[in-house]
């Protein structure tokens, strides 16, 4: 601001006149976004360093038993020791390959489920108390069914995913189709849509933020359950690897096993929000205002 | 505005308009667990083809409900509703239909809603397009044609709205408090607007507003509702001269006089309700 080199160090008390006030917000925000973009990922350094510091350095000191916590410089080590060998191309692929299964079933379904259902009010009430009881029951409770069922194989982790995710998805499509504004279905009686129009046209696109937010988060819980069958029995998979891992005292293998579950589970999730800012560009444009 | 060429645009070309009946009609409302309220009594008008017609009264006096009659998305309770001879029904295809919300759908950019109810015609796309765009250059949003509604200001979404109802060129346009939402000087540029548009299309126009400076300017006619139940106690010529410069209207003696003179009806009704 130009009046303010006028007037140095005095702080100004009065009012100013209207003029000299700074433009609303956009100074600011301006300041704000150059300001986030270095401090944040300083900060996410700092904070990673302050974290892993702190338990490498306990447990070299033997502040912490390295044999029950592990040690972040053995972790890493070991991951890339055991990395490119069974831990990837058999224990990784088959936990993947169950839970992505599973998930795609989940999702499939879940979407046509919901949207066929959403056409019939009369249907959702009947099938409603049902779908509740269903969701109420702690999935992972049937982990020991499923591998009665399917074995130790991939079919049984195909059946746990699919079991939580297909309710996430399904819920969160329901949501988004029966969150069309009043006024939009308003707007298509006017302009004189057929059903499938309206359908088309005014209630689905408005459903495709729900239907993103239940496939994250039908992944997450797919591999939620896969993993959980997984520790329970199974011939591989990362879960399998964390129990034995656990029982033999090999903590540092414990946690890189953690690592891939976790950069895998990340990379999958980084990918469907590339294709959600894709595809959902004008709600991008809501956002950064 | 395909049709008709662009030199003449004054009055001499025979109005467009589809010529509106209301006869008798009556409506009630039921409530679950509640008597069953008249919310308007026996009422009868004619918008005869191109004409402008303005519904002003206090809030809850029926204008919405009749308006909503003749869009057919409300059925009287008695009495009968009529375009060009035929019953009222919604989703006609001649029929433009605005709200104070714009009701823009977001993933759409303002052309993709322009375009919407061509597409829903199955008008061939190329022509949709061209039409949307032309319209939207003519109410100044020529440059943000393919912006997302969240990116434009209120007076932007409700002028892509109105291009909305008017591309398709309607023969009959209903609005409900079209301008209400905005603030006064959108108002009076989107009036103006709209205006021009009309008074070169010549389509027949119900338009309710609670604001009689905006009645005035716009409308051949302004019918006055009195509340509870809805009824029309006063109708109202306008005769001030087309085209009309809404700005320069507010400085116009004669439009005063109508002001005045309306004004003395409505005040006590507005009192009233």
């Amino acid at each position: 601001m130009s009046t303010s080199t006028a007037i140095p160090s005095e702080p100004v008390s009065t009012p100013r006149p209207a003029p000299s006030a700074p433009p609303p917000g956009e100074l600011k925000t301006k300041r704000k976004h150059a300001h986030f973009r270095w401090s944040v990922p300083l900060g996410w350094v700092v904070f990673g360093l302050v974290l892993f510091g702190t338990w490498e350095l306990c447990a070299a000191t033997g502040v912490i038993n390295p044999v029950y916590f592990g040690q972040p410089s053995m972790i890493i080590q070991s991951l890339f020791q055991n990395l490119f060998g069974e831990l990837l191309y058999v224990h990784t692929v088959a936990t993947f390959t169950g839970v992505i299964i599973g998930w795609i079933l989940a999702s499939v379904l879940g979407i046509i489920t919901a949207l066929a259902l959403s056409a019939s009010p009369y249907m959702l009430k009947v099938i409603e108390p049902y779908f509740t009881m269903a969701n109420s029951l702690p999935r992972v409770a049937l982990a020991p069914l499923f591998l009665l069922w399917f074995g130790l194989g991939v079919e049984a982790k195909i059946a746990l995913a699919f079991s939580l995710a297909f309710f996430v998805v399904f819920s969160n499509t329901l949501a988004g189709v029966q969150s069309a504004e009043s006024e939009r279905k308003l707007l298509a009686r006017v302009l004189g849509a057929s059903k499938i129009q309206t359908f088309r046209k005014f209630v689905l696109p408005g459903a495709v933020p729900g239907i993103f937010t239940g496939l994250e988060l039908g992944f997450i819980f797919g591999m939620l359950a896969a993993v959980a069958g997984e520790m329970l029995a199974g011939r591989a998979g990362l879960g399998v690897q964390l129990q034995f891992y656990a029982n033999s005292f090999q903590m540092n293998e414990y946690f890189a096993t953690l690592i891939i579950l976790v950069a895998g589970t990340m990379l999958f999730s980084w990918l469907l929000r590339a294709i959600r800012r894709r595809l959902l560009r004008w709600q991008e444009a809501t956002e950064t205002e | 505005m395909s049709t008709t060429s662009m030199t003449d645009t004054t009055r001499v070309e025979p109005p467009r308009g589809a010529r509106i009946e209301v006869s008798d009609v009556y409506q009630y409302f039921a409530s679950p667990g509640k008597e069953p309220v008249l919310a308007v009594d026996t009422t009868s008008l004619v918008v005869e083809p191109g004409e402008f017609v303005c519904f002003v009264g206090p809030s809850g006096c029926g204008k919405t409900t009749v308006l909503n009659q003749i869009a057919g998305l409300v059925k009287p309770t008695g009495g009968t509703v009529t375009l060009d001879g035929k019953t009222a029904k919604e989703g006609r295809p001649d029929v433009g239909y605005l709200l104070a919300r714009d009701g823009l759908l977001p993933w759409r950019t303002a052309l993709g809603n322009v375009m919407l109810p061509m597409e829903l015609r199955g008008t061939p796309r190329a022509e949709a397009e061209h039409r949307a765009t032309e319209l939207l250059e003519t109410v100044g949003l020529g440059k943000f044609l393919h912006s997302y509604p969240s990116q434009l200001s209120h007076g932007m979404r409700q002028r892509t709205a109105l291009s909305r109802t008017l591309v398709v060129e309607p023969t009959t346009i209903l609005m409900d408090e079209p301008f209400s939402a905005l603030d006064a000087e959108t108002r009076l540029r989107l009036q103006g607007v709209f205006l021009r548009l009309w008074e070169h299309h010549r389509s027949s126009v119900c338009f309710v507003t609670h604001d009689l400076a905006e009645a005035i300017v716009m409308a051949d006619r302004i019918l006055v509702f009195g509340a509870r139940p809805g009824k029309i106690i006063a109708d109202y010529r306008i005769d001030l001269e087309r085209p009309r410069n809404v700005l320069e209207l507010q400085a116009n003696d004669q439009y005063h006089h109508y002001f005045q003179e309306i004004w003395s009806v409505l005040r006590k009704e507005l009192a009233a309700a």
